[in-house]
């Protein structure tokens, strides 16, 4: 080993020409992939977010006509938690028709608007309700008779933070609740016609007791979920209870995300392949240039395998420094464009954090097929007639 | 009982064939046996056999059929790195063409069959690799690269690397072929040098006179068979 690292690192440092331009060219391979890496990651997490940010991925809901909605949701939500490993969000929700209604003295009083209410848990629902970004006047609510609305129905019924709101079901009952803040959640019908509030709130004050529709849930991995269902499924094992996932709730979003990510995955294959192939082919030839130097080794009593292992030895530093330096120069050209326009483009501020330690981590095997490729060569090489070799080169 | 020396090296049978179906046969059953301390010049036209019967006689080739004896020792019968340290140690082989690494100085290139088979350079070898540069007429091109040497030179440093080990059999193929007068001299002065002074076996390819009439042997290959063999003096 020590006599094969002698030759390899003499190869290296006597042809200083050669090895600077292998590493060179290594280096800009490894850092095209990290920079693609880094932007794949980034494009596939913004369509993660647009696809299925802000949508329930998984929906665990009562079968059949309920007034009471899910049985024992408590323990249900319980279960859940400890069953599904990769949960980032849950919330139970009821909706609740009413209308809406000023009070007299209000100069945008007289006619009934018609509302749907939310009531949820806000603290646990994380992005499926990102209420706490999107408020535009005021702040979210709080447990207690608090209510936000949507900047169209704010600015259709004059509403202000600190106003008071009639609501009435359909039986008649009615209850005031505080607007304590307005939001945009870039959707209209969102905008002119939905309200939240608390859970308890709303069950307290339309006396519906511990009554929830459903519960909706977010993943990590919001393509696991069809994965998830099953496994929630096995967990719960009720009767007359219903888990459906983003794939059918929303067929068609979910078909065009799992379309994008596959051509995503597909791009990320190619270039990585083509860095791959690329550089085992570079070292692979510059061990073959060497025929002449393996058949003089031979001739003078070096082993196949010691000269096999001089070439491996000889790929593994070469491209061991190409991907050293191809990730510091990758890593370099990210943090620059994070941080400032570069050729007219913007700075790409919103993109994730590249990750370091998993990135060396996978191009560890780069220097590992280098050099079993290295290897194959050189013993392919060392296999010939070394006369013939050094004759005809 | 006459004076039989016993045999440095020895070719029974040799048979060796090239191309795609072994239709081209370079050497026809082969008998020869290379006595202790002798120089042998092996002739003959191009295609005769010369260089293929050198190389397998200094383990470059293997034989289809037949055997090759190294100091009595069958090298079929040897095997891995025993054969290999045991062969380099015993043979000395110099090719046609100058065969150097190109990213080793002449010293290193020199002392490379050492480093191979020990892993370093012994110290001891140092100062004779030293001399026989300089009896080679490479005073002052140690540090040199194989690039910054002539052809001559270069080949010159061939025969240093494969004297350096002191082996007892020498194998050359075509030692002065496209050297001039003056290298040519230089290569033969050093050739029967170290002959006279180690008894060393030397066989050598080579269609030189000169060579050949200094030679205690000549054997002329003729379409991969032994046509003729002379001993000098008989």
């Amino acid at each position: 080993m020590r006599l094969a690292s002698y030759f390899a690192m003499r190869f290296i440092k006597r042809s200083k020409v050669q090895s600077a331009l292998i590493v060179a060219g290594l280096t800009m391979g490894v850092a095209v992939l990290v920079i693609t890496t880094w932007l794949v990651e980034g494009m596939r997490a913004a369509m993660d977010e647009t696809y299925a940010g802000n949508i329930p991925h998984l929906v665990v809901r009562q079968l059949g006509e309920t007034t009471q909605g899910l049985e024992d949701r408590v323990g249900l939500e319980e279960t859940i938690g400890k069953a599904l490993p990769g949960l980032v969000a849950m919330t139970p929700t009821l909706d609740q028709q009413v209308v809406l209604r000023l009070p007299p003295s209000d100069p945008a009083a007289g006619g009934d608007t018609p509302l749907t209410m939310r009531g949820l848990k806000l603290a646990r629902a994380g992005d499926l309700y990102p209420l706490g970004s999107a408020m535009i006047s005021g702040r979210t609510f709080k447990e207690g008779r608090e209510i936000v609305v949507g900047t169209l129905l704010a600015e259709r019924l004059s509403l202000e933070v600190g106003d008071g709101v009639v609501l009435e079901d359909d039986h008649g009952k009615t209850a005031t609740f505080n607007v304590v803040g307005i939001f945009d959640l870039k959707l209209e019908e969102e905008n002119a016609s939905m309200a939240y509030v608390d859970l308890s709130a709303l069950q307290l004050a339309f006396g519906l007791e511990e009554a929830a529709a459903q519960i909706e849930l977010q993943l990590e991995d919001a393509f696991k979920a069809g994965e998830a269902s099953l496994q929630l499924a096995s967990v719960l094992d009720r009767p007359f209870l219903e888990i459906r996932s983003w794939e059918t709730t929303h067929e068609q979003l979910f078909e065009a995300a799992a379309l994008q990510r596959s051509a995503i995955r597909l791009l990320m294959i190619a270039v990585t392949l083509i860095i791959f192939v690329g550089t085992v082919l570079i070292l692979s030839l510059s061990v073959y240039q060497r025929a002449v130097q393996l058949a003089v080794f031979k001739s003078l009593g070096l082993r196949s395998g010691q000269g096999g292992m001089v070439f491996a030895l000889y790929a593994f530093y070469l491209s061991l420094f190409g991907v050293f330096g191809g990730i510091a120069a990758g890593s370099g050209l990210i943090r620059l464009y994070k941080t400032q326009s570069v050729l007219g483009i913007s700075a790409y501020q919103q993109a994730p954090e590249l990750n370091l330690v998993s990135l060396v981590l996978s191009l560890a095997v780069l220097p590992l097929a280098s050099a079993v490729a290295a290897r194959g060569v050189a013993q392919w090489v060392i296999s010939k007639d070394p006369a013939e070799v050094i004759r005809h080169g | 009982m006459g004076n039989i020396q016993p045999s440095a090296l020895s070719l029974s049978g040799v048979v060796k064939s090239f191309g795609k179906n072994n239709e081209k046969r370079a050497l026809s059953g082969i008998d020869l046996a290379f006595a202790d301390g002798e120089i042998t010049s092996i002739t003959g036209p191009s295609g005769a056999g010369k260089s293929t019967l050198l190389q397998i006689a200094g383990l470059m080739l293997t034989p289809d059929q037949g055997e090759v004896m190294v100091r009595e020792r069958r090298v079929s019968e040897m095997t891995g790195a025993t054969r290999g340290r045991y062969l380099r140690q015993e043979l000395g082989f110099v090719f046609q063409r100058p065969a150097l690494i190109p990213e080793f100085t002449v010293l290193e290139n020199v002392l490379l069959t050492d480093r191979i088979l020990n892993g370093k350079v012994e110290a001891s070898n140092l100062p004779y690799a030293k001399k026989l540069i300089l009896e080679a007429g490479l005073s002052g091109c140690e540090a040199e690269f194989p690039w910054a040497l002539s052809e001559t030179q270069q080949k010159t440093v061939t025969l240093v690397r494969a004297l350096v080990n002191m082996p007892s059999i020498l194998l050359i193929d075509e030692p002065v072929a496209g050297m001039d007068e003056r290298s040519a001299e230089v290569m033969i002065r050093l050739i029967w040098q170290i002959h006279e002074k180690f008894r060393t076996t030397c066989i050598m390819v080579n269609n030189e006179r000169v060579l050949a009439e200094r030679s205690d042997r000549v054997i002329e290959l003729r379409e991969g068979r032994v046509f003729a063999d002379f001993r000098r003096g008989l």
